[in-house]
């Protein structure tokens, strides 16, 4: 009852966004449309399609090739629906948010109310908040008016987390090799999820092998469609060297601005590999929450990702009232929301000033940026803390002493 | 989730946990990054053969080494023997003996004097290669010199000539290192000269031709009127004429350059003037008195003075011409032959073959020393700046060269550090955590 009326405001909500000139100018910045995720640019593919044209033979299109085909499709027949059909992508990834919500808070009781305590008298709230953050969030609600595809790509990694928490494996590996077809850097995720496949019983060497064979089924129907394998170079070599520095909400483009050429490729090595290189450590230090593991890495995945829009942000945000019993024991709530809103506000304001206006530089922008991507990196440590703290308390109490001596909590 | 043994395994559990995790990072970091790290920033420098560049220093090499003389006799055996008496002289020449073939010895049936017998045997066009001819008796005039030169690549010889004279005067001439006057008076070698001349005409055409093997010459000529030499001649009054002294002489170059006003271009530019001195001056001569009333500059030009006939205002090109390409001989360093060596005038082109041929093996070991000198320096210049590129088809000037050049290396330092010191720091100080649980100690619990 509650959601599809939560359902219904969102959609009204983004049509309104879609349909208001102000939101209009504000949808043109790369905040929103990065280089990866632009729908000019799909629009671009699907007429050079039309002409028979390889749309990845020069610098603009960087979508996957089942995907553009599918938009190409869209485009053609159904060109007047594509807003809607945005639209409705989104509810489907809130919905699915919601089955998530309710699943995981479900199991979280279930200790609780095995150990004899009374049921909780009314439904947790949880899913609904969870709903509500997906669809009424600045972040997802105006990436939805500026059609980046961004969005669209949120709904496979909904699927992850839901097949996740369900239990569902075999749709959470295919989800998950959609989403990495799609970004490159979902495949982090397959860390925790093996850990996940490990602890339910199942084959973790099955599991590797299925997420992997998936990948590889669409790479080969990516390339039968099209050909050839020049979509290769233009999507997932275009994520790993990141050769457009067009300015986005990530890190990477002002520092390379920056670089010697000399050492630029030691550099951009060193970048990804940063994006990478968390999976396995908090998969083994975070051993029996491996949706914890999953949900730090996702926000990791966006801070560190070489083309990241705040679409993305959405979807972690909209994720984090699952972890409400967390919040009593987290140090760093009030700061990072401030920075969270003060960054919601600013960074529009920059990015027109830098752009539009010429009075600010680029320094004002990245600025606001660094100040986007350090809220985040509060939040996923101060979670982490906060997991370790209850853990401690839940173990030892709220004493501070371990063994008689005083102790200091480390996260490693 | 309690109790006092549960929470010690608990422990040891986070402890194996955070001990595997801080060693994935550390894993991660020393079998990835470090390579990556020094295959991204290696310099490019491609195999540069430092041995073979030092090798070529030891190297000797004379005007001489690999010239080809071929001896022509009479008879085959002759002509063998006198290649056999003069091969343990000239060691870095290859020599052989052959007898004249039936087409040479018709030609030289015809002849009657030794350089008709030249001009007879170089008919069909001039020989690639330095020949002896060693002429038959007949030809031989009664007071002849052992050793005649001839017009284009024949050395004539009498059948009685000995070794080590013919030897002596080959290696003065044909196959012989450029003494030292001769080198600091040449020109150096160069693709293309340009000339400047006071005077010139169709007379100096073959002569260009003729050089054009050596160097494309090209020539450019100006009339400069109402000009000064700068210096006023002494008055002789027995002689009856204007005189310049040898030490006026050195005076009288550097002003004239400047008002000569040379074009600039890549090519050594060699002067010749032709000096019309005023009416009021004439005749002017140079003393010590030469063959003509010419000097040299070393490696610049030459400067001749030609008084005209009295009463006429041209000026007679022929003899003209003599003097600048006797001089220009003389710049470009053409070997000459002792006094007492008898050599055939050099007809219109100026040049006999011999003489061209010697310059074009001189100008060979010119090339070879420069480029030995120039690879030695190269090689230490490379060795010593350890950071430059070194691309395989670009040359020393390429501009890309000087990508990397100025770069010293705590440059470098100042780039990795700020990213790379507070990211490492955590991972090396959890090496020895590590350590101490693969070792088995006891957790230590820091004190707040």
């Amino acid at each position: 009852m509650m959601e599809p009326l939560l359902l219904i405001g969102g959609a009204f909500v983004r049509l309104y966004l879609m349909h208001n000139d102000f939101f209009k100018n504000l949808c043109d910045g790369t905040i929103f449309s990065t280089p990866v995720s632009s729908w000019k640019r799909v629009t671009e593919g699907s007429y050079l399609m039309g002409q028979d044209i390889s749309p990845y033979e020069g610098d603009m299109v960087h979508e996957p090739p089942l995907t553009l085909l599918l938009y190409n499709l869209l485009l053609q027949n159904f060109a007047g629906i594509v807003p809607a059909f945005f639209i409705l992508v989104d509810l489907l990834t809130a919905h699915i948010l919601k089955r998530t919500a309710d699943k995981f808070v479900q199991k979280q009781e279930k200790p609780a109310v095995r150990s004899g305590a009374a049921p909780p008298s009314s439904p947790s709230p949880v899913p609904l908040i969870v709903t509500a953050v997906y669809l009424f969030n600045p972040c997802t609600a105006v990436s939805c008016a500026a059609l980046s595809t961004a969005g669209l790509h949120q709904l496979p990694l909904a699927l992850v987390f839901y097949a996740a928490v369900t239990e569902r494996w075999w749709l959470c590996l295919c989800s998950l090799s959609v989403s990495c077809y799609l970004d490159l850097y979902p495949v982090v995720l397959l860390a925790p999820l093996l850990a996940a496949v490990g602890a339910a019983g199942r084959s973790r060497l099955l599991a590797a092998l299925l997420a992997a064979g998936c990948w590889a089924g669409l790479l080969l129907l990516s390339a039968h469609a099209l050909g050839d394998w020049s979509f290769l170079r233009s999507t997932y070599g275009f994520i790993l060297w990141t050769w457009d520095l067009s300015p986005n909400v990530g890190l990477f483009w002002y520092f390379f601005t920056e670089m010697f050429q000399h050492f630029e490729s030691l550099f951009i090595a060193t970048f990804q590999i940063n994006a990478f290189i968390y999976a396995v450590p908090l998969t083994l230090r975070f051993r029996g929450q491996p949706v914890l593991v999953m949900f730090a890495l996702l926000v990791l995945m966006v801070t560190f990702k070489s083309y990241p829009s705040v679409a993305e942000a959405g979807l972690y945000l909209a994720l984090l009232p699952l972890w409400r019993p967390l919040a009593p024991h987290a140090r760093y709530g009030f700061v990072v929301t401030c920075f969270y809103a003060s960054v919601m506000v600013l960074a529009p304001v920059m990015w027109t000033l830098w752009i539009h206006a010429g009075s600010a530089n680029a320094n004002f922008f990245f600025a606001v940026t660094l100040a986007y991507n350090a809220a985040q990196i509060f939040l996923v440590t101060d979670l982490l803390f906060a997991q370790l703290k209850r853990d401690h308390v839940l173990t030892h109490g709220t004493a501070k002493e371990v063994e008689g001596k005083p102790a200091k909590l480390v996260l490693c | 989730m309690a109790g006092g043994s549960g929470g010690a395994d608990a422990a040891d559990d986070t402890r194996t946990a955070r001990s595997l995790a801080a060693l994935s990072f550390a894993i991660t970091v020393i079998a990835v990054g470090v390579p990556v790290w020094l295959k991204t920033t290696e310099i490019y420098r491609a195999a540069i053969p430092y041995g073979g560049i030092a090798g070529l220093q030891e190297l000797e090499l004379r005007v001489g080494d690999g010239a080809r003389l071929e001896v022509l006799a009479e008879n085959g055996p002759a002509a063998e023997r006198l290649a056999a008496g003069l091969a343990p002289l000239l060691p870095d020449c290859r020599l052989d003996g052959r007898s004249f073939t039936e087409a040479e010895r018709g030609r030289l049936a015809a002849a009657a004097d030794p350089w008709a017998a030249d001009d007879a045997l170089n008919s069909v066009g001039e020989s690639d290669h330095l020949r002896l001819i060693v002429l038959p008796e007949r030809l031989v005039p009664s007071a002849a010199a052992p050793v005649m030169f001839g017009r284009y690549t024949d050395v004539l010889v009498t059948p009685t000539v000995g070794a080590e004279q013919l030897a002596a005067l080959l290696r003065q001439t044909v196959v012989g290192d450029v003494s030292d006057a001769v080198a600091t008076r040449r020109v150096r070698s160069a693709p293309a000269y340009d000339l400047l001349v006071g005077a010139a005409g169709r007379l100096l055409e073959p002569v260009i031709e003729r050089l054009r093997p050596l160097a494309n010459i090209s020539v450019k000529s100006q009339h400069l009127y109402h000009a000064d030499l700068g210096v006023r001649p002494g008055w002789d009054d027995t002689a009856g004429e204007y005189f310049l002294s040898e030490e006026q002489l050195s005076l009288v170059v550097t002003p004239l350059e400047a008002r000569l006003g040379a074009s600039v271009s890549g090519r050594p530019t060699l002067q010749f003037v032709v000096y019309v001195p005023s009416p009021a001056e004439r005749p002017l001569h140079l003393r010590p008195a030469g063959a003509a009333d010419a000097f040299l500059s070393p490696r610049w030009g030459g400067v001749q003075v030609y008084n005209p006939p009295a009463g006429q205002e041209t000026v007679d090109a022929r003899r003209v011409v003599t003097v600048l390409v006797t001089q220009l001989r003389l710049l470009l360093g053409v070997p000459e032959p002792p006094l007492e060596a008898v050599v055939r005038p050099a007809g219109p082109s100026g040049l006999r073959g011999w003489e061209l041929m010697a310059l074009r093996r001189l100008r060979a070991v010119e090339n070879v020393e420069s480029a030995r000198r120039n690879l030695a320096s190269l090689a230490a210049m490379l060795e010593q700046i350890s950071n430059i590129v070194i691309d395989d088809s670009r040359a020393i000037y390429d501009p890309s060269m000087l990508a990397l050049l100025y770069f010293p290396d705590d440059q470098k330092y100042a780039i990795y550090i700020p990213l790379f010191l507070p990211v490492s720091i955590p991972v090396l100080m959890s090496l020895r955590s590590i350590w101490g649980w693969a070792r088995g100690a006891p957790e230590k619990v820091k004190a707040e």
